[in-house]
């Protein structure tokens, strides 16, 4: 409700005359904006990261390989690796990053934030010269690069109030919910080449749309398929459309009724129409797994869709079909709620088509949109839940399966506990080479699709609207570098 | 009689029924599921199919708007109970007691009265979560304060009359009293009021259903359409004129049959020279031991 009535108010302010066009920044409309400064909080990291605040030691380029970053290299000695820095690197305030505080730094995050535990524990570091830092984590890690690429790893210096990174942008002004003002980092590389920027949250889709045709808005990040066929029509605007390493997904709350049964979960994966999904949203591809199909770890078969196979599986659980085709069982009905959030309004729009697909089998859905599904995701307060999720944000697997999967992880959000999971999670640790790696990955897709604790939906393509200032614009295949360093504006 | 009672009875026998039982009509049977999927027939024209075309699911827009208004009376139907039932019980209890009780009561009602009915029904709606059900309670219990202290005033008005003294005069018990001679006072003008504030309730069911608050935004409720379908604004402007279509309609048939009873019943004091009361053959005797008056017959006009 509250983003409908910000939306609303958002509208308004879109009809003001905008400023000098050749002097004012550039202006990133998207859903979303950190909640924070401090990349050591939550997903402030990633989020700041997309903002091109803050960076990792390594990235991941616009091809999905993972190439070094703020790193110049990182090599094995031993149980440890030493990571070797950049030289004259500089934080935007001016300092230099160098190896004790890249120490300081990895220090920090691995204490605040459990999400950088994840695969390297609490790592021992000691400081081996200006450039160099050995890291020994706490359990063994094969594929390193991708791990020190992850966001909850990004560098920062921090001086109990502030955190300082080292992105081609630092922030100015924060409106927390509302804007986020940057100007270029005196201290990157081309400094004067890009311009000022101005991101604004726009979680209105029609909204959002809207501030790109009136002017207000110069860049639209991930607008909705159903205002593309009106902005194509405008020649002063350029859409750019590009497909996503993000994944579609249902989470199921496996400590819930209905979906503590294994064969209700099945059911559900086999139910969905995802041919319906992609018609509703526009474009996309069906799911295979976790994975898009982009990566060379994906599991290759679409999910399987068969109805009839669904129904039988619920009549072996014993939920039966009743006259009106609503099934029950010891005399509770087939039903759940599905929660999903309007800042991904692809997810809200395949929504109701999903319900169809259940309902025609015996379910009663119930769709929920709430503004924050983050905290209902982790108090697992939820049936089952939509979810958008970059697949592979470090260019490796092991990150999602480790962050969502691992029976132990704090972001566990559907309660999935497999030995065999675990187990396998282990074993990928100790593998180092790319092909054993996707190789791994893909058993333990297959651990998971029999569980079935998350149904994978759909690949989808984002759309980004420029305009005439922005048009050279060229969005990466994720949200995690909406702006980067070759951010260009013409006059 | 008022020579107006026969057309306000007009009215209220043919519309009010009509739209109740169109209402209860859609409520049960639609000619599509009203959630029904067809991705082969998405923004489809109107046929004969589907009077009023498809949508982007390619969901019938009919179906969807007649369920959207068995929703809307279903809420409408519970706002309505809740505030002549809440304002008749509080505003009775106040008008028969006293002291700090009639106090407490009356401010109570008073508060209920001074605060938005809609952001009464936000606030609660958002604990609540949204359907026909809790959003008719949530709009019911943002509504009755204007009732209680109608039926307060009126209350009063009608215990001070000199039939109800009289009443009580003779014997007659305080419950008595309430339920014979007070509650038919004062539901003639509750009801007369209700009538004129229904058309409100439905602006104010679609806005809590456009604003969500954790509803299910495809559930086919005209404001949730309108929200559902600000998408198309431009490139399909009907899918958002046909809900809001259906509440100006529906406003508009509710203020026709009840709001305008009000206006009716009450007529304009200027150039009005009905009589205000017309007494017809009256015999008045002064004897002690007879009765004071006999044969009356007269016909009273309410303002």
């Amino acid at each position: 409700m509250q983003f409908r009535i910000l939306a609303a108010a958002a509208a308004l302010a879109l009809t003001a005359v905008p400023a000098d066009a050749q002097t004012r920044p550039l202006v990133v409309g998207q859903g979303f904006l950190t909640d924070s400064l401090d990349p050591a909080q939550g997903v402030a990291g990633w989020a700041l990261q997309s903002h091109g605040v803050a960076e990792t030691l390594f990235t991941v380029d616009r091809e999905g390989r993972i190439v070094p970053n703020l790193a110049e290299s990182v090599r094995r000695d031993g149980e440890s690796f030493i990571i070797r820095l950049k030289p004259d690197l500089k934080f935007a305030d001016g300092s230099l990053l160098d190896a004790t505080a890249l120490k300081a730094s990895l220090d920090r995050a691995t204490k605040e934030n459990p999400r950088a535990r994840g695969q390297i524990g609490t790592p021992a570091l000691d400081v081996l010269n200006a450039r160099e830092l050995r890291l020994r984590p706490e359990r063994p890690v094969a594929a390193i690069e991708s791990v020190l690429a992850e966001f909850p790893l990004a560098i920062h210096k921090f001086d109990g109030t502030n955190a300082s990174m080292t992105g081609p942008f630092r922030a100015v002004e924060f409106k927390r919910g509302e804007s986020l003002r940057l100007e270029p980092n005196p201290f990157y590389r081309d400094v004067a080449s890009r311009p000022a920027v101005t991101i604004r949250r726009i979680g209105d889709a029609q909204t959002l749309a809207l501030g790109l045709e009136s002017g207000e808005v110069d860049i639209a990040f991930n607008l909705a398929p159903e205002t593309l066929p009106r902005l194509k029509r405008r020649p002063e605007l350029t859409i750019k459309s590009t497909p996503v390493a993000y994944q579609y997904m249902a989470l199921l709350n496996t400590q819930r009724a209905p979906f503590d049964d294994v064969k209700v979960r099945q059911a559900v994966d086999l139910a969905i129409d995802r041919s319906m999904l992609i018609a509703a949203a526009n474009g996309g591809e069906t799911a295979t797994g976790m994975f898009p199909r982009v990566f060379p770890f994906a599991s290759e078969s679409p999910r399987k869709h068969d109805a009839r196979e669904a129904e039988k599986l619920l009549d072996d659980a014993g939920w039966k079909a009743g006259a009106n085709g609503q099934r029950m069982k010891d005399g509770r009905a087939l039903e759940f709620t599905l929660t999903t959030y309007p800042q991904r309004p692809d997810l809200v729009t395949i929504a109701p088509v999903i319900r169809a697909s259940l309902e025609r089998i015996g379910f009663r859905v119930r769709i929920e949109v709430t503004e924050a599904i983050s905290p209902q995701l982790q108090a697992k307060r939820y049936d089952a839940a939509l979810w958008a999720m970059h697949a592979a944000p470090g260019g490796d697997g092991a990150f999602v399966f480790e962050q969502y999967l691992r029976s132990t992880s704090a972001t566990n959000f559907m309660s999935f506990a497999s030995a065999p999971v675990d187990a396998a999670l282990d074993r990928l640790r100790e593998i180092d080479a790319a092909p054993a790696r996707a190789a791994a990955l893909k058993g333990i897709e297959q651990l998971v699709f029999a569980q079935a604790p998350v149904v994978y939906l759909m690949t989808p393509v984002w759309h980004v609207g420029l305009s005439k200032r922005a048009a050279s614009y060229v969005p990466y295949p994720s949200d995690y570098y909406v702006l980067r360093a070759d951010l260009r504006a013409s006059p | 009689m008022s020579h107006h009672a026969p057309a306000i009875v007009e009215r209220r026998l043919w519309v009010l029924p009509a739209l109740a039982g169109t209402a209860l009509i859609c409520a049960v049977w639609q000619p599509y599921a009203p959630d029904a999927i067809d991705m082969l027939n998405r923004h489809g024209a109107p046929t004969l199919a589907h009077w009023l075309g498809t949508d982007h699911l390619g969901r019938d827009v009919l179906a969807r708007l007649m369920a959207g208004m068995g929703r809307t009376f279903l809420a409408l139907g519970i706002v309505a109970t809740m505030c002549v039932m809440l304002g008749l019980a509080v505003g009775l209890a106040a008008a028969s007691t006293s002291g700090i009780l009639r106090g407490a009561l009356l401010r109570v009602a008073e508060f209920a009265s001074v605060m938005p009915t809609l952001v009464v029904a936000i606030a609660i709606v958002s604990l609540l979560g949204f359907d026909a059900v809790t959003a008719g309670i949530a709009l019911g219990l943002g509504a009755w304060g204007p009732y209680a202290l109608l039926a307060d005033g009126l209350a009063r008005r009608a215990l001070s009359e000199p039939y109800v003294q009289a009443a009580r005069a003779l014997g007659g018990t305080k419950s008595r009293l309430m339920f014979r001679h007070v509650l038919p006072a004062v539901l003639d003008t509750q009801l007369a009021y209700l009538g004129a504030k229904l058309g409100r309730i439905v602006i104010a069911y679609a806005a809590l259903a456009f604003l969500g608050l954790g509803a299910d935004s495809s559930r086919p409720d005209w404001g949730a359409m309108l929200f559902e379908y600000r998408l198309y604004m431009f490139d399909h402007p009907a899918l958002m004129l046909w809900p809001g279509f259906a509440v100006v309609v529906t406003c508009a048939a509710l203020r026709t049959a009840l709001g305008q009873d009000r206006g009716a019943r009450v007529p304009a004091s200027s150039g009005d020279t009905a009589a205000a009361l017309e007494c017809a053959d009256l015999h008045v005797h002064g004897a002690a031991d007879n009765p004071v008056a006999t044969g009356v017959e007269t016909a009273r006009r309410t303002g």
